[in-house]
């Protein structure tokens, strides 16, 4: 494979280099490559992006851009090692979404959603659905500080019209 | 940092949830269940519809209250004003106590919400299960995006109605069929072009009239049939079909009316409490066949079944390069006060391939053969390069 580096720019003016190859899980790079608009000695500028944020973009994208590889070259691997190799990847992505505060969390879904990146945007969109579940919607309120525009008039209403949801 | 740690220190930040895009919003909704998802319309203004634009739906009718609150909750998801595709649908659905037009329609509207993105199907996919419901005429349905289809203990308006159903949906790559014991279908009839897998499962005490067909170029995994309380001595127990790179399979469960599986090269069957006489018609639809393994889960002393009496099948004679007998090694069932150690029947199964098998170059047998492997390899045999292995 080749190991073509190119330099990505973030808002704040980071630059940070990255393999090509782990660049493409960003669909929105991985066109400007196809048609050729990447100059080599030129960073590309993500202007939605800020350093600390496309750090982590990157640190995702390196530990990705591995394991898909690696589906390539053990097609035929065994099914425990399939296991294997899913778990330290799900172990991995527990960790890193497990190190960042909830600001960071939708930070980084916006910066994925900018680069679009899906398997970043599901993993974020899944640790921010866990978060919600089994709550009760008073619950998630706090948790993501959502102001309860409702009268309190309003909001039986809403009960009432799925109350089966609601018992 | 652990959440809660974090939701104290964000406690007078503002709301950045609510202010994601609808997209990413209702992707967040669609990994929670349909209910939990409807929750969150009391959390603000912001929320109040967004469960409606959510690209999936988990719903258990069994779960609401015994009257028209289920019918009511999916017609306003379904509503025609919604454009949003479908990715997942997961639908469970008494039609007995409801109205099977309504059906229809909801079906139509998921329908219609697929086709409206359907630049999309790559990547967007419908799971489609439908459990206890009557299926009526569904001839105006079309399923675009549907690849898994699960069908659970379904009833059909007649045979037709199945194969409309399995028409509909061009890209299905797998359909599981658990079949409901009156579900008024005489013959299953499975043509696909783009199925990769099938799997059928069926309870019937009766199934003489039972039978399976199978049209798909490109099956991959295996056909599966299963009587789990088929007494009946005339049927088939317990058969697979494993097809490689095989063009067309059929797959009978009776004997009767066999079709020709001609591209068939790979066949793997097991019987169940069964007799085995039908082996030659079954080799007889077979007449490409390369190579064969037959699976006795217990094989009674069969004196009456006489092998030699039908003539040997075409593919016995040609192409058929591999076989392999399996029984249990220990067979301690009792059946009509007999012991079932079937060594007659071992004897007559290894003498039939062994003396007819022209092409047969390897013939593998279980260990429970050792008491009379010798004999088996004493066994002149027709084809000279053929050899008997124990495994």
């Amino acid at each position: 494979m080749s190991s073509n580096m190119i330099m990505l720019k973030s808002s704040d003016g980071a630059s940070f280099e990255i393999e090509e190859a782990a660049a493409r899980k960003s669909k929105i790079i991985a066109n400007m490559i196809e048609v050729e608009c990447v100059d080599e000695d030129k960073a590309i500028p993500l202007q939605n992006v800020t350093g600390n944020i496309l750090a982590l973009v990157i640190e995702y994208c390196n530990k990705h851009i591995v394991d898909d590889d690696d589906d390539v070259a053990t097609e035929e691997a065994s099914e425990e090692e399939e296991e294997a190799k899913k778990k330290k990847v799900d172990d991995w992505e527990a960790e890193f979404m497990n190190s960042m505060s909830l600001e960071t969390m939708f930070e980084l879904l916006l910066a994925a959603n900018y680069l679009n990146i899906k398997s970043l945007i599901d993993l974020v969109c899944q640790t921010i659905a866990n978060n919600i579940k089994d709550k009760t919607p008073e619950e998630v309120r706090k948790i993501f500080s959502i102001e309860n525009d409702f009268t309190p008039e309003e909001e039986e209403e809403i009960r009432k019209e799925n109350a089966w949801a609601f018992g | 940092m652990d959440f809660q740690t974090s939701v104290n220190e964000k406690q007078r930040n503002s709301d950045r949830i609510s202010n994601l895009p609808d997209s990413l919003l209702c992707q967040i909704l669609s990994e929670l269940s349909t209910k939990e998802s409807v929750c969150t319309s009391v959390l603000s203004k912001r929320w109040r519809h967004l469960y409606l634009q959510v690209p999936t739906m988990d719903l258990d009718c069994n779960k609401f209250p015994p009257d028209d609150v289920f019918v009511s909750f999916v017609d306003r998801f379904l509503g025609s004003d919604n454009h949003q595709h479908l990715n997942r649908f997961n639908f469970i659905y008494d039609v007995y106590d409801h109205d099977a037009s309504r059906f229809k329609s909801w079906i139509n509207a998921v329908v219609r919400r697929r086709v409206s993105h359907f630049n999309l199907h790559s990547e967007t996919l419908v799971n489609l299960q439908l459990c206890r419901v009557f299926l009526n005429h569904p001839e105006s349905i079309s399923l675009p995006c549907v690849k898994n289809m699960h069908l659970d203990m379904v009833a059909y308006h007649a045979d037709s109605t199945l194969e409309t159903l399995i028409a509909s949906c061009p890209v299905l790559e797998e359909l599981t069929i658990i079949r409901d014991p009156n579900d008024l279908l005489e013959v299953v009839c499975v043509r696909s072009r783009s199925l990769k897998s099938f799997k059928m499962e069926s309870e019937r005490w009766e199934c003489n009239d039972h039978a399976v067909a199978i049209d798909s170029p490109i099956l991959k995994s295996r056909g599966f049939f299963e009587n789990n309380y088929a007494r009946k001595i005339s049927t088939v127990g317990n058969m697979y079909i494993f097809a490689g790179t095989v063009e067309v399979i059929h797959e009978f469960c009776e004997i009767e009316q066999l079709p020709q599986f001609s591209s068939l090269s790979h066949l793997h069957a097991c019987f169940r409490v069964t007799s085995w006489e039908m082996l030659p018609n079954l080799l007889e639809s077979c007449p490409n066949l390369h190579s064969v393994i037959l699976e006795f889960d217990c094989l009674p002393e069969t004196e009456h079944i006489d092998l030699s009496a039908v003539s040997v099948p075409q593919c016995l004679l040609s192409s058929l390069e591999l076989v392999h007998l399996k029984t249990p090694y220990v067979v301690n069932m009792q059946r009509e006060g007999r012991p079932l150690t079937g060594t007659s029947s071992k004897m007559k199964l290894a003498k039939y391939f062994l003396e007819n098998g022209a092409a047969l170059k390897t013939l593998t047998v279980s260990a429970s053969f050792c008491n009379i492997i010798n004999k088996i390899k004493s066994v002149s045999r027709i084809s000279s390069q053929c050899e008997v292995v124990m495994d």
